[in-house]
């Protein structure tokens, strides 16, 4: 048999095996039922519309990667430097010797991010304007403002205490991680329990959501705050971890006025003794946050 | 024979299994806003490209591909479908098309997030997993959604449009996932493809005062619950903003805020400005621009017209730390000395991602006398510098020293 005698066996062999596979692979047809042209895949690394879907190449189905909004350039994960040093596969509860030196696993394989370091001003800045935000409305609320130094402010009254909340380094990065862990791993952005099974605090009765055992692992069975050793006594409300996320999210002024809308109570409490406030960008929601009100974490900061 | 030969293998890669993970989240599967029948084959498609490349004598595709097919109630369901790649930045939406099919091409193999969304259905997410070459179907059932539903009114029965409505966690109060409708003409509204539990509505219009209505039980997914509300006129508060010399501040942010309720709005021309949306409980109402200090009005009542607010222009505060390494991430705390309380507390705290040069600087900041304290990671602080912040001015630098902790 010459090669091109064997070349167009094959093919009519190949013919005739996907003749005989594509009926089974669907009731609706092959590749896409009504558009079979389908949507072409386009990473972050091109630009432009996806070849088909409804509404011609691309059309209101694509939303550009690069720009994450189909607007300006928002500094989604590429050029966004971030350290995870705690992550579901990977994590040294004290840190002895660098956090991949003491493996303890979550889950296996899994390494989304559990806690996430940065020095991108793009996402800090805006943390540091909304906690300034949330703590301005305390002063506002609780009192101790004196307005100005006693010009023309009002009288300063209220506790001391509690009233300008401390940010908490392992809060912020546990709050930043789950926002990353959301923009980079799974659309959408839930309150509570994340995809993985882990509330903030505690994880009731969930085990690891992926039967993937975790031999020697301490605090499977712990929140995402426990996992990187963070414990902080019962919230004085419910609700003392936000989630917000959307492309109308991206100035820190609108997360705030969102909170003054839905959260005011849980904002300005007396009693919390720390707050976090994590910020990550990109995905398909484009922005997300979440805050996070602690009473007395240990370890403090 | 060496043809045949040739295709046998050919025949195990077209035939044989290929390997497809479609994980399913046990919170996914199991929780009742997210539940929904998936099934994955392996396809057809794959041999499709496999044999479309043999037959132009190229090297099979190592690229793989996703077919989405969405039910709902066993019917095909138009929907939108946000396909993420694990770990990295690309992102798609799409949408099925009528017939609640998709197809999506030419991805990289590896692991993907999914999400699967429609106004009337609950939700679904999953995690994908594709090997390279491969074609995988997700076939979704989703479940119908719950739907809340009502009219909201004034006090004389007038529909009120453009009111926020929000579902609330029963126990928490925090919205259940961000989702919120406004009232339409006709003041109403509808939250669809809600998934059973317990939960609070909350109505928030911006001339009214709010409104919870909790205790909302959706025991099964299409329930329907209807929930009809009557807003109250709320209180409000105004007056004007100007600097020091009387010229009036244009684009200060008031915020209003008392236990029940909160409320912003910013300054006009004239700087003017009302405050509506509270309630009657007396509220704290803060001033604030860009460049001028912050002034708090504490414990108003009683709808005032005439309040003035004269914004003090505002100083910056400028340090450094004396340190050995600059550390990741430093929260620096300024505080003032308050007379009335006659001691000493915090006005602003902030994490600051230092440069190389560990210099910080307050913006807008008060008139007054402060010192500033500063965290570190395994240091502490050797002294507490004070200084005095005067009106549109900059402070010197200020140098706090730092030293190890032994």
């Amino acid at each position: 048999m010459s090669s091109t005698t064997a070349r167009v066996w094959i093919a009519r062999t190949a013919a005739l095996a996907a003749a005989i596979l594509i009926p089974a692979c669907g009731n609706v047809g092959s590749p896409g039922g009504a558009n079979p042209n389908g949507i072409l895949w386009n990473s972050q690394g091109t630009t432009g519309a996806g070849s088909g879907g409804t509404g011609g190449p691309g059309g209101g189905l694509w939303v550009d990667p690069n720009s994450g909004l189909g607007a300006s350039p928002i500094g989604i994960s590429n050029i966004i430097s971030s350290a995870d040093d705690a992550t579901y596969d990977a994590y040294s509860p004290g840190g002895q010797g660098g956090v991949f030196i003491s493996k303890i696993t979550y889950i296996l394989g899994r390494f989304h991010p559990l806690s996430t370091d940065t020095g991108s001003m793009a996402i800090t800045s805006r943390e540091n304007q909304l906690q300034g935000q949330i703590n301005a409305y305390r002063q506002q609320k609780l009192g101790n403002v004196g307005g100005g130094g006693g010009i023309n402010g009002g009288l300063a009254v209220g506790n001391v205490q509690g009233v300008i909340l401390s940010g908490h380094f392992k809060g912020t990065k546990s709050a930043r991680a789950h926002c990353k862990h959301y923009a980079l791993f799974h659309p959408g952005f839930p309150a509570g329990a994340n995809v993985e099974g882990d509330a903030l605090q505690t994880t009731a009765g969930q085990g690891n959501p992926f039967g993937t055992p975790a031999p020697g692992n301490p605090d499977g069975d712990k929140g995402r705050l426990g996992k990187i050793g963070v414990v902080a006594l019962k919230p004085i409300l419910a609700g003392n971890s936000i989630v917000i996320s959307g492309t109308q999210y991206g100035d820190p002024g609108a997360v705030f006025t969102q909170l003054l809308t839905t959260q005011p109570a849980v904002m300005a409490a007396v009693g919390w003794t720390n707050f976090a406030v994590g910020h990550w960008r990109g995905g398909p929601n484009g922005y997300y946050w979440h805050i996070i009100f602690l009473v007395n974490p240990v370890p403090s900061n | 024979m060496r043809g045949l030969a040739a295709v046998l293998p050919l025949l195990a890669v077209l035939l044989g299994a290929t390997l497809l993970v479609l994980r399913n989240p046990s919170r996914a599967s199991e929780g009742p806003g997210k539940a929904a029948a998936v099934s994955v084959e392996n396809m057809a498609a794959a041999a499709a490209a496999t044999a479309s490349s043999i037959f132009r004598g190229s090297a099979p595709t190592t690229t793989s591909a996703v077919r989405f097919v969405v039910l709902l109630r066993g019917r095909p369901a138009e929907s939108g479908i946000s396909v993420q790649r694990s770990g990295t930045g690309d992102f798609m939406k799409i949408r099925t098309e009528a017939d609640g099919t998709q197809y999506l091409h030419d991805m990289p193999s590896g692991e993907y997030g999914i999400g699967i969304e429609r106004e009337d259905a609950i939700p679904y997410s999953t995690v994908l997993v594709l090997a390279p070459g491969q074609t995988a179907t997700v076939t979704v059932e989703l479940k119908g959604g719950s739907r809340v539903s009502g009219t909201i009114t004034d006090r004389s029965g007038r529909p009120l449009s453009g009111a926020q409505v929000l579902l609330l966690d029963e126990e928490t109060k925090v919205s259940t996932d961000g989702r919120s409708v406004f009232s339409d003409e006709h003041g109403q509204y509808a939250l669809r493809g809600v998934a059973p539990g317990d939960y609070g509505i909350r109505f928030r219009h911006p001339l009214y005062k709010p409104l919870d209505r909790m205790g909302l039980v959706l025991q099964r997914c299409g329930d329907e619950a209807r929930i009809d509300a009557v807003l109250e006129v709320g209180a409000r508060i105004s007056g004007r903003v100007t600097d020091d010399s009387g010229a009036p501040i244009a684009g200060a942010e008031l915020i209003a805020g008392n236990d029940d309720s909160a409320g912003t709005s910013k300054s006009a021309e004239d700087g003017t400005f009302t405050v509506t949306g509270l309630t009657d409980a007396p509220a704290n109402l803060a001033a604030s621009r860009a460049g001028y200090g912050r002034v708090v009005k504490r414990n108003l009542s009683g709808n005032p017209g005439d309040v003035v607010f004269v914004l003090p222009r505002a100083g910056t505060v400028l340090g450094r730390l004396a340190i050995d390494m600059v550390p990741a991430q430093t929260q620096i705390t300024l505080s003032r000395f308050d007379e009335e309380l006659r001691q000493v507390i915090p006005a602003d705290s902030r994490f600051f991602c230092l440069p190389t040069t560990a210099t910080f600087a307050f913006v807008d900041v008060p008139p007054g006398t402060y010192w500033l304290e500063v965290r570190v990671d395994g240091y502490e602080q050797v002294d507490r510098p004070q200084f005095v912040v005067n009106s549109g001015e900059l402070t010197r630098e200020t140098t706090v020293a730092m030293r190890r902790k032994n």
